[in-house]
């Protein structure tokens, strides 16, 4: 069993050599290389080149698990070359909304799809810098033309706070007549962070709990001839009943199906699970652009997470228009017996496994979540009073604050703010206001005492 | 060769020669190979153009008469003849068209294309009407292509009267298809889709410009069907004569049926059936009427310039996200919109605002919804729609029911924002009892929950609701306000106290909803959002001594207008420079200026123009859109207490959730470099 978790001062030594502030502002890609060589997440593995990692030893059980109904089951990306397609949202296309500190935050209410009410116990509940009028993957059409707020896919909404170096994902999305937004699963990723983001059993926009956007491959890497992170792979079965239910360090939730009782779909990888093209797949018969891609499976290879129609994750863009990358659908000549499953990530939740069978009930790794030493309001520990107009400074500092997800806290009529075992932030209540901190880690989430704000 | 056509000769020739194309297929029409007699027709003749002829002009060619004969057919293409105008080519028809034929031909009569101009009348003609393009006779059944124009001019009034255009095939339709094309000075442009259940009949307008053209009017005895195309798009109407742009009757659903993206300068008139209509994107001015017993399956994304005290009407269902601006000094008891023949119309996402202040009592600000024809028409919907104050900073729009004898139309007013305060009425919700002949009801608004009424005004103005001429004193009775929400800045629940019942119990009131930015209108959305937006840096400020000319932009600010806030001015070229801004001086100054916002707003439709802001909400949306993101954005409230604030619990109170945030934060994005999203499609075609 391999655990990858960073420390934070691994993160913030990366996060020096990063900054947030270079990715361009907007949801326009027409402006190229859009990130600016920011890469987020730095500290996680999507970064590093697996071509050294070594084969799981039951690789060769896994594809038999695929392949015993008979079927091999092709890999088979939607063609990304249909910049049609891509705006229209298909899953597995999404789109990034890049903001600042300056962006107006909207709370977003847990209670999406009617078929997915909400994932109330791992969803965030702080105001978030999400444009009141989101793009939505699937409910809107080319720029321009009218969004359909009602109906949709998977209906997520991707948002960098690049201020903050805060990302936020909801799936399930639905706009309400005067712009409320609410959602099935709200989640919220530390972007100078690493592998690990959630706390165990909590899910995201994935089912993973695995970020979509950065293993997202994007029209500019293709113009470029360059991918370096690892893809994002959606489904491992054909279908999605064959979601993966088993997890590793970097996933941190199971899938909805496929829990090893009887009856139960077998097709499936842990989530998280990296895999990578064998080196020996030849890919000079495919289009230069294609080579793009899938020298990208051999070097980085990709993440399995999320269920569905198995394919590869792209950017939603209306720049996508690399018809060379067209004969990864239209020629499907590799299968998963072209890939090798990586003794990568390892398996977290426990049971016994029996070739990703578990013979036993999961759980989760059990501990203590962070807790608040202090939360004080002017330096107050308890309720204190202000004329309107005047500013109080919030400030908490917090233990237990490892194994940590993210170095982020989110404060009740706020926002996230960073820093999770101390920090502090300075707002201006309209009304008479009671706060709370909450910081999560590995374990889940602690919530401070709270203290009211009165404004006279 | 057909009878038709040998009467035809011998009645033209009494005024003039007729020259009969070769009828092996024509040729030029400088070539006299290319004529049966070998010779060119000149000025004086009529031009036959005969069965699978083509005619090509390429040089400017002028027949008719001059001063032009107003009974002389000087053209007559027959059955499958047809008239190319090329590139550089003109042609100048100083009499009458005519095509003539026989029925079920299927052919183009004239065809103008890119870079030439087709002039079908005379210059120096000096009234109306005069000779006429006329494609079909009346009663007659005749093919199906009238006019078919790409990139070029078709002008009847290069200066003197004008020409009729004529599309009146009643049995087999009639086609116009423009498309990058002036059409200029037709003083009467008819088409008749009587004849639409033949297969193509269609008007297909794109991308063109109609200056000083009489209304389009038109009417079917049997409706547009799957296979027939109405589409009327992204065209800009000038000078437009006869007080509308467009009368459109008894379309039916089926078949592309399209109004999007237009500049009008004149009321829209669509009657009777207009089921499977798509009107979006439009600038209507001076307001529409859509008298129709099926309404448009889409209606949404306008934005209406209302001018005068006609009432505007519709009797559509669903409209929504539509910017309406009152233009205006002030209303003297106006209908703005009336709606009828609905039950249960759904008016949602609209911003309304109007100029003009109020001049004293008695004068009203703008009605909203009365409900009218039939009296069986029962309940119609308001909800997130947002009311800004006017130029003096009072309300301008209340929702005026149960009027007349219409007792039985009850009103759900839900998640609505009012800026309210109007010393001279009830500035937000009042109910009529006493006015006509009506007896309303106790509880007749049937809901009234999750607004904001911001009611700053004294006296009258900062009612929720109430019956300003009779005595009713429950007329929310049974929309039971105690349990509903509503939120109020002021000290008695914003009641007026004429009759009004006591105040919601559960109410929210005296609190300040914290608006992100309240100022915001049409008015100022280009100082304030477009030239920051753009970069555009301010216009200079205005000079009474300077002299501008048209299209000239000055800033200029006035004392208690907008809160003295800077406005941009375009200039009208009305000779004089009076000093833009005063409603006091209203009727002075508005002829020789216009709100600069209405310009951006009329040039954004044509040329498509994008913004993308996601600080409003905006990626990738059209000018009438951004207006509308960036008024709601500046009235999403900040105080939590909105928050899930609504009668369920769950819901925000008012049109707009709230947001937090520093109050900077809704200022204008810059574009992205590069100049971000610009889509224009919209071809020049000179």
């Amino acid at each position: 069993m391999i655990y990858r978790f960073l420390s934070i001062s691994f993160m913030a030594s990366l996060a020096l050599a990063q900054n947030c502030n270079q990715v361009n502002l907007g949801l326009d890609w027409s402006n190229g290389s859009r990130f600016n060589g920011f890469k987020w997440f730095p500290g996680s593995s999507r970064w590093q080149p697996v071509t050294s990692w070594p084969v799981n030893a039951n690789n060769a059980a896994y594809f038999n698990e695929f392949t015993a109904d008979g079927t091999m089951y092709n890999f088979t990306p939607i063609d990304p070359s249909s910049r049609w397609l891509a705006m229209e949202g298909y899953i597995p296309f999404v789109e990034l909304h890049v903001v600042d500190s300056s962006q107006p935050k909207v709370n977003v209410y847990c209670g999406g799809w009617s078929a997915e009410p909400c994932y109330g116990h791992d969803s965030a509940k702080t105001p978030m810098p999400i444009p009141s009028y989101p793009r939505i993957q699937a409910k809107c059409g080319f720029p321009g033309t009218y969004c359909n707020y009602s109906v949709g896919h998977d209906s997520h909404v991707i948002v960098l706070d690049r201020s903050n170096c805060v990302y936020y994902e909801l799936y399930g999305t639905v706009i309400t007549e005067n712009g409320k937004l609410h959602a099935a699963s709200i989640s919220i990723f530390d972007a100078l962070g690493g592998d690990v983001q959630r706390p165990f059993g909590w899910t995201s926009g994935s089912q993973s709990g695995l970020p979509w956007w950065s293993v997202a491959i994007r029209s500019e890497e293709i113009a470029n001839g360059l991918i370096e992170h690892a893809l994002g792979i959606i489904g491992f079965g054909g279908g999605g009943n064959n979601t993966p239910f088993a997890d590793t360090a970097v996933a941190s939730h199971t899938g909805a199906t496929g829990d090893g009782s009887a009856g139960s779909p077998i097709h499936y990888l842990p989530y998280g699970t990296r895999i990578r093209l064998k080196s020996s797949f030849n890919i000079s018969s495919y289009n230069p652009q294609s080579q793009v891609i899938l020298q990208a499976l051999k070097t980085y290879g990709g993440f399995v997470l999320d269920g569905g129609i198995l394919t590869l994750l792209y950017e939603g863009s209306n720049l996508w228009d690399y018809p060379g990358t067209r004969d990864l659908s239209e020629n499907a000549v590799f299968t998963l017996a072209n890939f090798d499953v990586l003794q990568s990530e390892g398996f977290v939740a426990q049971g016994t496994y029996d070739i990703g069978h578990p013979v036993a009930p999961k759980t989760w790794p059990t501990g203590a979540p962070p807790s608040f030493t202090s939360f004080t309001a002017n330096s107050s520990s308890t309720s204190i009073s202000i004329t309107k107009g005047q500013s109080v400074t919030l400030a908490w500092t917090a233990t237990g604050v490892t194994p940590a997800v993210s170095n982020i806290a989110m404060v009740d009529y706020v926002g996230v703010v960073r820093g999770a075992a101390s920090g502090s932030v300075v707002t201006t209540p309209l009304r008479t206001t009671t706060y709370r901190v909450s910081v999560m880690n590995k374990f889940g989430e602690g919530v401070s005492s709270p203290i009211t704000v009165t404004v006279n | 060769m057909r009878i038709t056509f040998l009467l035809l000769l011998s009645a033209v020739q009494v005024y003039s020669a007729a020259v009969s194309s070769n009828g092996t297929g024509g040729g030029s029409f400088n070539a006299g190979s290319s004529w049966s007699g070998g010779t060119v027709p000149g000025i004086g003749d009529t031009v036959n153009i005969v069965n699978g002829d083509n005619i090509t002009v390429s040089d400017s060619r002028t027949w008719g008469t001059s001063p032009a004969d107003q009974t002389t057919v000087v053209l007559n293409l027959n059955a499958t003849g047809k008239l190319t105008v090329v590139n550089g080519g003109q042609i100048h028809v100083r009499g009458n068209s005519r095509y003539t034929s026989g029925p079920g031909n299927n052919s183009v009569a004239i065809e103008c294309q890119q870079g030439s101009i087709c002039e079908l009348w005379d210059s120096s003609a000096a009234a109306d009407p005069k000779p006429e393009y006329t494609y079909g006779p009346d009663g007659g059944a005749y093919g199906e292509r009238a006019l078919w124009l790409v990139g070029s001019v078709l002008r009847s009034n290069p200066g003197g009267a004008r020409g009729r255009i004529s599309l009146n095939g009643t049995t087999y339709g009639s086609r116009l298809i423009a498309d990058r094309t002036d059409l200029i000075g037709i003083s009467q442009f008819e088409f008749w889709f009587g004849g639409f259940g033949s297969p193509g009949a269609e008007w297909d307008v794109r991308a063109s410009t109609f200056t000083n053209c009489a209304p389009i009017s038109g009417g079917p005895t049997t409706p547009l069907n799957s296979t027939q195309t109405f589409r009327h798009n992204l065209n800009r109407h000038v000078g437009t004569t006869g007080g509308e742009i467009m009368r459109v009757y008894a379309t039916g659903p089926g078949g592309t049926h399209e109004i999007i993206g237009n500049v009008f300068d004149q009321p829209l008139t669509l009657s009777s059936e207009l089921g499977g209509f798509v009107i979006e994107g439009n600038y209507f001015d001076g307001g529409f009427s859509f008298n129709a017993a099926t309404p448009p399956s889409t209606y949404r994304r306008n934005f209406i310039r209302w001018l005068n005290e006609a009432t505007m009407r519709i009797s559509a269902s669903d409209m929504k996200d539509t910017y309406i601006f009152g233009d205006t000094k002030f209303f003297n008891n106006p209908h703005t919109l009336v709606a009828s023949n609905q039950n249960g119309a759904v008016f949602s996402g609209l911003v309304y605002n109007q100029f003009g202040g109020i001049a004293g009592a008695g004068m009203d600000n703008g009605d909203f919804l009365v409900v009218e024809n039939p009296p069986t028409v029962q309940g119609y919907h308001l909800r997130t729609s947002i009311f800004p104050p006017n130029a003096e900073g009072r309300s301008t729009m209340v929702v005026h029911t149960c009027f007349g004898d219409r007792p039985n139309v009850r009103a759900i007013l839900d998640y609505n924002t009012w800026y309210g305060g109007n010393p001279y009425l009830a500035s937000i919700v009042f109910v009529n009892t006493g006015e006509g002949s009506a007896t309303c009801q106790a509880g007749w608004i049937a809901s009234l929950r999750n607004n904001v009424f911001w009611g700053l005004g004294g006296g009258n103005g900062y009612g929720k609701f109430g019956d300003i001429f009779g005595t009713q004193t429950n007329i929310c009775g049974a929309c039971d306000y105690n349990t509903s929400y509503n939120a109020t800045l002021g000290s008695n629940k914003g009641y007026g106290g004429l009759h009004s019942p006591a105040p919601g119990a559960n109410d929210k009131d005296n609190e300040d909803p914290g608006f992100f930015d309240y100022r915001r209108t049409l008015e100022l959305f280009d100082v304030k959002y477009y030239r920051p937006y753009k970069g555009l840096g301010t216009a200079p400020n205005w000079v009474s001594s300077s002299t501008y000319s048209t299209g000239d932009m000055v800033q200029n600010s006035v004392s208690g207008i907008y809160w003295g806030e800077p406005i941009t001015y375009r200039y009208l070229g009305c000779g004089s420079n009076p000093e833009p801004g005063s409603v006091a001086t209203y009727d002075t100054w508005r002829p020789c200026w216009e709100f600069a916002s209405l310009y951006r707003i009329r040039e954004g439709i044509l040329s498509q123009e994008t913004f993308s802001d996601l600080k409003i909400g905006a990626y990738g949306e059209g000018i009438i859109v951004t207006l509308l993101r960036w008024v709601r954005a500046g009235y999403a409230p900040s105080n939590h207490t909105f928050e899930n604030g609504g009668y369920d619990g769950v819901t925000d109170v008012g049109a707009v959730a709230v947001m937090y945030g520093g109050a900077s934060g809704l200022g204008p994005t810059p574009p992205p470099t590069g100049g971000g999203v610009s889509v224009r499609i919209r071809g020049k075609k000179k």
